[in-house]
């Protein structure tokens, strides 16, 4: 009896440091939320960062992970809608499902771009009914997004309520200052106008004032054709532009067709989340890569 | 005619009350998911223009699928999906899946109402989403065309270990005696078919894993004796972390087995039917829309005293998918029967369209 109750205490008992263990769908919100859960998260990405973010696998193992989480951190705005929900479902966690305190939906708490207005229709391609989703890759949204993430682990884990706050605070005063130098960097760049494979960095082109006139896809989600390379490179003409950024999970092999026309634009495939290169480890990091890109370093 | 005008009335109305919910007007946003699939082919075979093939030359729709699923509430989801099919040159609509699920146990995930019977692992997979246009031969002879399935109830627990693992059990009525040679048909209203399946899945790497699982079913059939089938099947899937929106690889095999006591020989005798076979197939992606597969698959089914048929089957295949939404696939087959005087060659083509809700990918 003495054995069966030592078992049954060592089975059952939580450490008393035991860590928030948190899953996110992308490894830009787990690079938020280890820096505002600092030690008392375990923090986990389903998603890589060399992968689409809209075309995940819903591997089983990922359920596995999903099983054992406290909470789980998404985008929603329909960007994981093909790949998350099988993946909840599957973990049998009632505690992550839609509506519990395990759950939280980062795209509709932050300011969202691109939020199409009248009916809608595929034949515009892969549309988002509430706006772009790459929501992470505005500076002033990370500042946003740490303090969502803050007062949710502050619900969950009380005691280091205060401490979740204050790194939130300092994440967003960090942001708001680095915001200043780079744009200042990119503004002294002389780049204005900035074309991109989708429409994934068009948060940070809008914090800094750059403009996409274009995509390289016709559609969202449609690869490049022919034609519409034609009208890219009518616009290259035109705008005088001088950049392509192509986020490194696309192909950029069309780089070279447009490149026979303009050989002296800079076409650059770039990492868009955290870990889309061994270097890029913090939000910090991707925006700081994307700003020496603009300015050609 | 009545059937296709309350079909599309009751399409007409979730759509639009869909489009009424994002334009701003009154709330359905507890309307359910709706989606529509619908598969087209035509085709050309050897043994295609015989009186009896159940596969005629030509030109068909296949299937039309009305998908709605949704929470009940904080306990439950239902899912129900329709299929629009032809039979005998009649349409019917008829309830393919139709359950509702459990969504606040821990671990485990209970189902009542009908749905497909968790036995080998592509009999639970829709038509639209077989890995090949048509099913595999084993599937088709031991679980039918359409696969089993059947009213009842299932439980999948997962297992807590470091890898993904989970057993299914299920308690089914017997299908109907509907074509007389389906093995788990019955007529008697209590007979009941028992279901498990053991499904383990490893991570070999951050771009591949290995799945392996077995199964097995025992229930009545339409002579009141036993039948039981078991399989295994295992799955090895490739896709880098880079670049892998442009390269994939799939290997999957499977296999069934099924003993179906009491065939009648005589008015004196009966016997057993033994049915066996397998199929493997790979599937390799190599460019962002462009898939080639190819399969080959083997049964074998012995009487006592009867016959003793033999089918092998090879199939190639190209499929270009444009979006999540459209796909078109191209399949040749060349088939011995030892049952037919001569070897049946198709070609196959298909289109594969779905309009609503952004599908949930199962892996």
């Amino acid at each position: 009896m003495k054995l069966l109750f030592i078992i049954c205490t060592l089975v059952l008992s939580v450490p008393a440091d035991a860590k928030i263990n948190v899953v996110t769908t992308l490894t830009d919100l787990a690079a938020i939320t280890k820096e505002i859960g600092g030690d008392e998260v375990s923090v986990e990405a389903v998603a890589k960062g060399t992968q689409d973010p809209h075309f995940i696998e819903a591997k089983p193992s990922y359920m596995v992970k999903l099983h054992k989480a406290d909470l789980v951190i998404s985008i929603g705005l329909e960007l994981e809608v093909g790949w998350l929900p099988g993946i909840i479902s599957g973990a049998r966690n009632p505690e992550i499902k839609k509506g519990q305190k395990g759950y939280l939906e980062i795209g509709p708490l932050v300011d969202v771009i691109e939020v199409p207005s009248g009916k809608m229709s595929r034949a515009e391609g892969d549309v988002h009914p509430d706006g772009n989703p790459h929501v992470t890759l505005s500076p002033k949204n990370v500042g946003k997004i740490g303090e969502i993430i803050a007062e949710r682990l502050g619900e969950l884990e009380t005691s280091h309520a205060g401490e979740f706050k204050n790194r939130a605070t300092k994440l967003k005063t960090r942001m708001e200052t680095k915001s200043k130098g780079w744009k200042i960097r990119i503004d002294k760049s002389g780049v204005k106008n900035v074309i991109t494979y989708h429409k994934t960095l068009n948060y940070f082109l809008d914090s800094f004032g750059l403009i996409n006139p274009i995509d390289l896809e016709p559609k969202p989600g449609i690869p490049p054709t022919s034609k519409h390379i034609m009208a890219v490179l009518n616009v290259i003409k035109e705008k005088g532009i001088s950049l392509i950024l192509i986020e490194n999970y696309f192909d950029s092999k069309i780089a070279d067709r447009i490149k026979e026309d303009f050989p002296k634009i800079r076409i650059v495939s770039v990492p868009a989340a955290v870990e889309g290169e061994p270097e890029i480890k913090s939000m910090d990091d991707l925006f700081e890569n994307l700003v020496k890109t603009i300015e050609g370093k | 005619m009545n059937l296709f005008f309350s079909t599309f009335f009751l399409l007409a109305y979730f759509l639009s009350s869909s489009a009424d919910a994002r334009s701003g007007g009154t709330s359905n946003a507890f309307n359910p998911d709706l989606s529509l699939n619908t598969l087209f082919q035509g085709q050309n075979s050897t043994h295609g223009n015989d009186p009896t093939s159940l596969n005629p030359n030509g030109f068909s729709l296949n299937e039309a699928e009305i998908a709605l699923m949704s929470d009940v509430d904080v306990y439950a989801r239902l899912v129900g999906i329709f299929s629009i099919t032809q039979d005998k040159g009649d349409w019917k609509i008829s309830p393919e899946e139709a359950y509702a699920e459990s969504l606040s146990f821990p671990l485990v995930t209970l189902k009542i109402g009908k749905f497909k019977a968790a036995l080998g692992k592509y009999n639970q997979v829709h038509t639209h989403a077989w890995p090949f246009i048509d099913n595999q031969l084993i599937n088709t002879e031991l679980l039918t065309s359409e696969g089993l399935n059947s009213t009842g109830v299932s439980a999948a627990l997962f297992i807590p270990l470091p890898w993904f693992s989970e057993i299914v059990v299920q308690g089914l009525s017997a299908p109907k005696l509907t074509q007389g040679t389906a093995p788990f048909d019955n007529t008697s209203p209590n007979a009941l078919i028992g279901v498990a399946r053991l499904r383990n899945l490893f991570d070999l790497s951050d771009s591949s894993t290995l799945e392996f699982a077995f199964s097995g079913g025992s229930g009545p059939n339409a002579v009141d004796k036993r039948t039981n089938v078991g399989g295994a099947d295992m799955t090895f899937k490739w896709r880098p972390v880079e670049g892998g929106k442009y390269r994939a690889f799939i290997w999957s095999t499977e296999f069934l087995s099924g003993l179906q006591s009491g065939d009648p020989v005589s008015s004196t005798q009966v016997s057993d039917i033994r049915t066996q076979g397998g199929s493997t197939f790979v599937q390799y992606q190599f460019a962002e829309r462009w898939w080639i597969q190819g399969r080959t698959e083997y049964e074998d089914q012995k009487t006592a005293a009867i016959y003793n048929a033999v089918k092998k089957k090879n199939s190639a295949l190209i499929g270009f998918l444009p979006t999540e939404f459209s796909g078109f696939r191209l399949q040749y087959d060349h088939l011995e029967d030892s049952t037919l005087d001569k070897p049946d060659n198709r070609v196959i083509f298909q289109v594969n369209l779905s309009i609503g809700a952004h599908p949930a990918h199962t892996y």
